[in-house]
């Protein structure tokens, strides 16, 4: 800490003129400029309130009571003021919990720790524009937004008190609600601070907005004065009976709170302060809802319209689960169509909010739908959720959520099938993807032309969820969708064609197959897609393909050469697929081949006729045995 | 410290409860174990270090009564249900001494301690002379730095004015704020808060400083609107109770939004209606006991606050219910009456029975209104809200009209701060036993003893209606 002449303050050891602690500094020298000349002569013209007076003397006389009062001219106060406002000023100036904030308060809390050497207290009286501590000005700046002063006596405080020990837990909270005061020109101070209750601060304030026209009750102290009560009857009767009351005892016991009665208050303020007061209230809505009118259950459902979001906000899922389960309920028992139009149009205004609230990742607080809380919202959710839904369903972490958010997805689609074919026209992958993906799943036959449309697209992703729909939905575009998709740019797409041509094209896939395993283009393939089409095409053609199969992994070029050996390897693989005699011969002339590759493909293929032969017994091809896909990558145990 | 407007600061003195409740407790320790019993010592230990760090805190230690409240240091202890039994206890046996006010310099010693706590604990002698007697024994026993002092008078006239002012004010700026609100309402739009803020919160720190004066008010009725009055004093008389039941101030605020907006749903009901003398019929029924419902959807409209005012919803909603749920509205889905509604059930029936406006009953007087309350069947009422209420308010509540056994007839101003004076409390004079009015009469505790008999001097015979001798309540209270 070093002494600033300048400002008359203690300074933070930053170093000045540069770095971030400067700019702050900076910023409060307009006012604290202006302190020393003023404070300097006690400023005795400047008007009082009587307010200000009251409390002027009122803080002597504890001054005077205290053990060990301010007896010098004010600087401590000043000193501590001019450090305050720079921790103000750095709330202003950086984001909250910059180090920088901590350093100013820090120093502000230490300049406040000296004054507690000499009182237990500092009363400052707030006028307009400045601030007196014991008739010296120790605060002063021209009326507006940065001052000080002014901010409280906008606000109405006229007088503030700092008590020992404010500086050890208080002061930052108080740093940055003035921050914030200084920011927000409507924000009540005075009301921010009464409900903070901060321990070792106290203020004494006036109604701002109170008026000339405020009328005070007048009463008449001496009302009657000079009168007589004529009537003495009553008085006159209980004097001569010597009327009493019970006598004090007898009063008491039915007034005096008991041990069990403060036990049972003590029970239910704790009830009051745990109540949830959401729930209940929203239990209150549903009653009204039930038991009056339609003009009601509008009422009611408008004021839904806003206090659900405030529940997802708070992620009071059972309230949420509670309102939209009884308002079903109620709509159908009522059978009446107004009410039933209302619940959908509350259900459809909240529905992507609510499918967001229930999708969305458990948060750090750990709350979390429960089970019938989930399926109370899924099942309430309507079409408008459906985006929300299909964008968040595939992450959600939670098995037993995504499937019932998942179902009621379904429930969503099938019953609006329209509003699906918008999202598949969609820009957005995502929506375009998992749309293509539930159509797919439920087989939507409308959502064909859509999913067509999407083939032209050129994001791969996009095009294969396309054809994965088209080919769920069983399209009858899927033979030629299928042979063009063979020959796709993305290996994916073609894989996804391969798989799915025989099914869709039983007669022409085997000659389809064989053009593409015995095409160059094959060479250019991955050893897995090439293991992949060797199956596809051995599934399709069956023994017909044992020749085809048998020169693609035998046959030498004139020149005496092999093929490339992940092709030769497959179309062993392929041949292990098929148990003819052929098929064995062919892998036997190939079962010393120099490749290990293509050893290793023809090793399997063989074990997979023995085994088919100790299986069957000598049975007819059954390509379907292998299935592993396994490529020939010179493993003996595949991928 | 005089103030002329709210003060308000942090409302709980913890370190001041504490050290009250080591007092208690060392002085109960010393009645039944010997000086040098571990109990005791420890007890002595522990008061020691409390008071050493409040005066090394605070500069000094002085504890002092003013009324039902107990300062520590020129800040009020609250006192909540955890604390009520013992600070209750102890505020009796230093009244029972005549003590009102304790100082504590920092030079006591344990010495010291145990001589003053070995009187505190000993029986009090009967009568004024009760702390002469402890002063004394104090010097005799050569305690010098544990001074005693009678208690501050209940009512300094200046004071007294100033306070009544203070609580004028308050009381005035509330019902304004509850006129411009509902006002507002009642044309649909959102209502900010800011300004009925404002006054809760004076109300709150009205009731947390002087609750007497702004108790006083609630007997206001020619003053503006009733129905404005009405809101404004089951605040008051909410806040009160709240307070007395040692509600956080932040807890009290929440009460007295609650209470100020209560019948914010009558705002929709015809005035012919409601003003309608005599019994309504079905149709008019009907809309009156929907005021809870539309309170309930009216308060959705109150802007300004971090979320809605949940408790004050559903306090307006349950208001009329009863614990058991009978009442009205009624009840479909099963939920539990909260307390606050239990509270404002029972404020709300106080003043509404005590009002000259209700159109289908004439009023009672607040003495017997507390008694009704008491004596409600049906379980109406939580029946231990309503002895909190009337342990509050005592037997005979601010503004009851009273005959005395001297024939005066007098006007109560406040309960008497001693706990179990309750059917004792501080009255006006109004008239002298022949008739005669007095202005500006004086203000009389009711224990306070005639010395040349040692008895009481006045007691009540009976509270009577102040309209059979043309006393407006509120010219002698508020």
């Amino acid at each position: 800490m070093t002494f600033d002449a300048e400002t008359g303050g203690w300074m933070p050891d930053e170093p000045r003129g540069s770095g971030e602690a400067a700019r702050a500094d900076e910023a409060v020298q307009d006012e604290a400029l202006l302190m020393p000349d003023e404070a300097a002569v006690p400023d005795t013209d400047a008007p009082l309130s009587v307010d200000s007076e009251l409390l002027m003397g009122a803080d002597q006389e504890l001054a005077q009571a205290s053990a060990s009062p301010l007896e010098d001219d004010g600087a401590g106060v000043r000193e501590f003021l001019t450090a305050l406002i720079k921790a103000v000023r750095a709330t202003q100036t950086y984001a909250e919990g910059n180090a920088l904030i901590v350093k100013f308060v820090d120093a502000a809390a230490e300049q406040m720790a000296t004054l507690w050497e000499r009182t237990s207290h500092v009363t400052l009286t707030v006028d307009e524009d400045r601030f007196l501590w014991q008739d010296q000005t120790v605060y002063a700046k021209e009326i507006g937004p940065t001052n000080l002063a002014f901010l409280f006596f906008r606000n109405g405080i006229r007088v503030i008190s700092f008590l020992e020990g404010f500086e050890q837990e208080q002061l930052a909270d108080f740093v940055a609600i003035i921050g914030s005061g200084m920011r927000a020109s409507d924000e009540d101070l005075l009301a921010t601070l009464w409900h903070r209750d901060l321990d070792a601060f106290q203020m004494e304030y006036v109604d701002v907005a109170e008026d000339e026209s405020l009328e005070l009750p007048q009463p008449d102290r001496s009302a009657g004065e000079g009168e007589t009560v004529e009537d003495l009857e009553e008085i006159e009767e209980v004097l001569a009976s010597g009327e009493l009351p019970p006598g004090e005892e007898e009063a008491l016991s039915g007034i005096t709170l008991t041990d069990a009665d403060l036990a049972y208050l003590n029970r239910e303020m704790e009830a009051e302060w745990l109540r949830p007061l959401t729930r209940d209230v929203t239990l209150a809505l549903l009653d009204q809802f039930e038991m009056r009118d339609v003009a009601r259950r509008k009422q009611v459902i408008d004021i839904l319209r806003e206090f659900l979001p405030v529940q997802f906000a708070t992620k009071d899922f059972g309230s949420v689960a509670l309102t939209v389960t009884e308002l079903q309920l109620l709509a159908n028992k009522t059978g009446d169509d107004e009410t039933q139009e209302l619940v959908t149009s509350l259900l459809r205004d909240v529905s992507e909010s609510m499918a967001e609230l229930v999708a969305e990742p458990v948060n750090g607080d750990g709350s979390t739908p429960a089970a019938d809380e989930v399926r109370a919202l899924a099942d309430a959710l309507q079409p408008e959720a459906i985006p929300t839904l299909i964008r968040a369903v595939p992450s959600v972490a939670n098995q037993r959520t995504r499937h019932q958010l998942m179902e009621a997805l379904d429930r969503l689609v099938l019953s609006n099938p329209d509003s699906v074919q918008e999202l598949l026209a969609s820009q957005d992958p995502v929506l375009v993807v998992e749309s293509s993906r539930i159509v797919g799943r439920l087989s939507l036959k409308s959502a064909e032309p859509a999913l067509l449309a999407l083939l032209e697209r050129h994001e791969h992703l996009t095009r294969q969820a396309a054809l994965e729909a088209l080919i769920q939905i069983g399209s009858e575009e899927c033979p030629r969708l299928l042979k063009t998709a063979l020959e796709d740019e993305n290996r994916d797409i073609r894989m996804t064609a391969v798989k799915a041509l025989a099914k869709f094209d039983p007669d022409d896939a085997a000659a389809t197959l064989a053009g593409v395993v015995m095409g160059t283009s094959i060479r250019e393939r991955e050893a897995s897609e090439q293991m992949s089409l060797f199956k596809a095409y051995a599934e399709a053609a069956g023994s017909e393909a044992v020749p085809v199969l048998a020169r693609l992994l035998n046959k030498r070029s004139w020149y005496g050469a092999h093929g490339v050996p992940t092709v030769r390897a497959g179309a062993a693989r392929a041949l292990g697929l098929l148990h003819s005699p052929a098929a064995k011969k062919a892998l036997d002339k190939a079962g010393k081949d120099k490749d290990d590759t293509v050893r290793n493909a023809v090793r399997v293929a063989l074990k997979a006729h023995a085994h088919a032969s100790e299986d069957s017994d000598g049975d007819a091809p059954d390509a379907s045995e292998d299935g592993d896909g396994d490529a020939p990558d010179g493993s003996e145990d595949g991928e | 410290m005089n103030h002329n407007g709210p003060l308000t600061g942090k409302s709980e003195n913890v370190a001041g409860t504490e050290f009250l409740s080591a007092l208690y407790a060392a002085i109960k320790a010393l009645q039944i174990y010997p000086d040098e019993n571990q109990v005791v010592k420890d007890a002595i230990t522990q008061l020691e270090r409390l008071a050493f760090d409040l005066i090394k805190r605070e500069g000094g230690l002085a504890v002092w009564l003013a009324g039902s409240f107990i300062f520590v240091n020129d800040l009020r202890v609250r006192v909540d249900l955890t604390d009520y039994a013992t600070l209750a206890a102890l505020r009796e046996l230093l009244r029972g001494h005549g003590i009102g006010r304790l100082t504590v310099s920092s030079e006591v010693t344990r010495r010291d301690w145990l001589g003053f706590l070995g009187l505190a604990g000993a029986p009090s002698t009967p009568g004024s002379g009760a702390l002469g007697t402890f002063e004394t024994r104090l010097a005799e026993i050569g305690v010098t730095v544990i001074k005693v002092a009678a208690p501050a008078p209940l009512f300094n006239p200046q004071g007294e004015d100033d306070a009544i002012e203070a609580a004028r004010r308050t009381y005035a700026i509330s019902v304004k704020a509850a006129r411009d609100m509902m006002s507002t309402m009642l044309t649909g739009k959102a209502i900010g808060a800011r300004r009925t803020e404002r006054a809760i919160l004076g109300l709150v720190d009205q009731v947390l400083q002087d609750p007497a004066s702004i108790l006083g008010m609630v007997t206001l009725r020619d003053f503006d609107d009733h129905s404005y009055i009405h809101s404004v004093n089951v605040a008051i008389l909410s806040l009160a109770l709240g307070d007395h039941l040692g509600f956080s101030r932040e807890q009290l605020f929440q009460l007295g939004f609650a209470g100020l907006f209560h019948d914010i749903g009558k705002i929709l009901i015809a005035p012919d209606v409601l003003n309608k003398k005599g019994w309504l019929n079905e149709e008019e029924w009907d809309k009156v006991s929907q005021h809870p419902d539309f309170g309930l959807l009216m308060l959705f409209n109150v802007e300004g606050f971090q979320e809605p005012p949940y408790r004050a919803m559903l306090a307006a909603y349950e208001h009329h219910m009863k614990p058991d749920l009978s009442g009205y509205p009624r009840v479909i889905r099963r939920r539990r009456q909260g307390l606050f509604g239990r509270i404002i059930a029972v404020t709300e029936a106080y003043d509404a029975a005590i009002s000259p406006f209700s159109k289908q009953f004439a009023p009672s007087s607040p003495d017997e209104v507390i008694r009704q309350l008491r004596e409600a069947e049906n379980n109406q009422f939580d029946p231990i809200v309503v002895k909190a209420f009337a342990n509050m308010m005592g037997l005979y509540p601010v503004g009851t009209t009273v005959i005395l056994d001297t024939g005066e007839l007098a006007v109560v101003v406040a309960k008497n701060p001693a706990a179990r004076a309750l059917s004792r409390p501080l009255v006006r004079l109004v008239a002298e036993a022949d008739g005669t009015r007095i202005a500006n009469g004086p203000i009389r505790d009711l224990t306070e003893a005639d010395p040349s008999t040692g008895k009481v001097s006045r007691t009540i015979s009976r509270s009577t209606d102040p309209a059979r001798y043309s006393i407006n309540i509120s010219d002698y209270v508020a």
